[in-house]
């Protein structure tokens, strides 16, 4: 299907021009296939996911080549003995700047990269991107040849990531000098490669048409694909890139257990007019998150309230000569949760979990030598709830937040 | 096809990164070079001749053209050629931080320059390559001072395509 739209694509600019031409190139703007000879490498970016370990593995092969073979003896001398270094340092470059535990929900992105080094833009294998690499004294043009439509650069449609292509004619091209200015572009390039746009746009003057500047595009995060002086991915990077991928998004699931706690001191909870020195209560249940965005929380495990004995809040002489005494007629509770309800972020985080219940509040009996009078007990709907962050889980563990509900402290635990 | 290049349409450039490299590109941007072009042509044929020329000819004059981009362009060429000539260009450009035209990504001109220097002269005790943007003024400074003490002691190897002092 992918491969009919590119191929549509390539007519629609032959018929009609390139104002309403699809293809592109991952660093420059939209432009028109000029040669029929290109193809997509199969194989050549491959995504597999282990649910088991919760990884993604995103593999890709590419395979360089020398740009310039006719160049005099500096050139040569690069050609002959460089390139397999080269492989070697891009695939470093790349790697270290992927592969910082970036995680999509709780499934965290490996990157790998393979690179063999080749002949030419007519022989590079079937399996591989082919990357030209431009080893001039002018080697001031970066970019990854695709199929993509450049406006669409903030899509998280699969059908709108970069699909890179091999074309003898217009080979996609990294310079020799990857660290000219402490930019990681290399590491930018690649991901084009795997699917990702530009999150930088050029101004032009309005007058004579030429590009006076690069600006980063409205909303998009400040990071590798939109600057390159930052080699790192912002979340809203990483979702795109694996919402754009062919991972089957549904099948990824990651399930949190939640413990909420609890506890008041000189708590007036418990029941209408009497105080404990201490009440406590905790609530369990497990959220699950599913790649496609949707959520479920289940196995509510309630646990009945304790508290210490109440006594009223001052002492109180009775007429009878006594002090008024304070005992539980029915218990109090602080919550049984039955439902639960999420809510996430822009980027997936915070994940906002509310859990709604009954609050039960107690009856007591007050009593003296003569007589006892009880209190009103009563039930209240009530929420309590709190957040997290899917990726900022620390030994498998992390404290959400209590500001939902007073008194409640919480802990997740990743599964 | 050089003569058509417009640094504003995408899809002129990336008709001439087809013949980068080859023969006839070289030609072809040869006789631009040749002729009383400008601008964007101009442009185009200074980066698809600086690319793989070995002659350095057509080069020298581009030094004193009006347009930085193009001067530095030309300057690299010259260097990675052997020629002296573009020294002078390239330690005048070391902080010149305007865009280098048709630079993709963006590269400031004193980026490539500083680029440049940092990969054809090999002398020791040359300035450390900038390794982030919060090092290029420095950087600038440092090379242009050491090509001040330096530039007239250094020679050119070119078996390793590189600059050298004794």
């Amino acid at each position: 299907m992918r491969r009919s739209l590119g191929c549509l694509a390539i007519v629609f600019g032959l018929l009609l021009g390139p104002a309403l031409v699809a293809p592109v190139a991952g660093s420059t703007a939209a432009t028109t296939i000029r040669s029929a000879s290109y193809t997509t490498p199969q194989g050549a970016v491959t995504w597999t996911v282990d649910h088991t370990a919760k990884i993604i593995t995103v593999s890709v092969n590419l395979q360089i080549y020398a740009g310039c073979r006719h160049c005099g003896a500096a050139f040569n001398e690069f050609i002959e003995g460089r390139m397999e270094s080269l492989a070697k340092d891009m695939s470093k470059r790349i790697r270290d700047v992927w592969n910082q535990h970036n995680h999509y929900y709780c499934y965290e992105l490996i990157f790998e990269v393979n690179i063999t080094v080749g002949r030419d833009s007519s022989h590079v294998d079937g399996d591989r991107v082919g990357i030209r690499v431009d080893n001039s004294p002018v080697n001031i043009r970066d970019f990854v040849y695709g199929l993509a439509d450049k406006d669409k650069w903030n899509s998280n449609d699969p059908a709108d990531r970069v699909e890179p292509i091999n074309d003898p004619d217009h080979p996609s091209t990294w310079s020799e000098r990857h660290n000219r200015r402490g930019h990681d572009e290399y590491a930018h390039e690649f991901g084009h490669v795997i699917g990702l746009h530009d999150a930088y746009e050029e101004v032009k003057d309005p007058t004579t048409g030429k590009v006076v500047k690069s600006v980063l595009r409205t909303g998009a995060p400040d990071d590798l694909m939109g600057n390159h002086n930052y080699p790192f991915l912002a979340q809203q990077t990483i979702n795109r890139l694996v919402e754009r991928s062919p991972v089957d998004r549904s099948k990824l699931k990651c399930s949190y257990r939640v413990v909420g706690s609890f506890q008041e001191a000189n708590s007036y909870v418990a029941c209408a007019g009497a105080v404990s020195p201490l009440i406590t209560d905790t609530v369990e249940f497990t959220v699950t998150l599913t790649g496609d965005g949707a959520s479920t929380v289940t196995d509510f495990k309630n646990s009945k309230t304790t508290f210490k004995a109440l006594t009223t809040p001052v002492p109180v002489s009775t007429r009878a000569g006594g002090v008024l005494r304070v005992r539980v007629k029915s218990d109090p509770e602080i919550l049984d949760a039955t439902r639960g309800t999420v809510k996430l972020g822009p980027d997936h985080d915070p994940v906002k979990v509310v859990v709604a219940g009954v609050y039960t509040l107690g009856i007591c009996e007050f009593y003296d030598r003569t007589g006892r009078r009880l209190s009103e007990g009563a039930t209240f709907d009530t929420d309590v709830g709190t957040t997290f962050d899917t990726t900022k889980f620390v030994g498998g563990t992390q404290e959400g937040s209590s500001d939902l509900a007073l008194g409640w402290t919480w802990v997740i635990t990743s599964l | 096809m050089i003569e058509a290049a417009d640094l504003g349409n995408d899809e002129t450039i990336n008709a001439i990164e087809g013949v980068r490299f080859t023969p006839a590109g070289e030609e072809a941007a040869r006789a631009v070079l040749a002729s009383s072009a400008s601008g964007d042509a101009l442009w185009a044929a200074t980066w698809v001749y600086a690319s793989s020329a070995a002659d350095p000819a057509p080069l020298g004059p581009l030094l004193n053209n009006a347009d930085a981009s193009i001067r530095a362009m030309a300057a690299s060429a010259l260097v990675a050629l052997g020629e002296d000539s573009g020294f002078a260009v390239l330690a005048a450009s070391v902080s010149d931080a305007d865009r280098l035209r048709g630079s993709v990504p963006p590269l400031a001109i004193g980026s490539f320059a500083l680029s440049t220097l940092s990969r054809y002269v090999a002398a020791v005790g040359v300035p450390a390559e900038p390794a982030t943007e919060a090092d290029l003024a420095a950087a600038a400074a440092n090379w242009a001072a050491w090509l001040r003490e330096h530039e007239n002691q250094l020679t050119f190897d070119a078996t390793s395509g590189t600059w050298n002092t004794p």
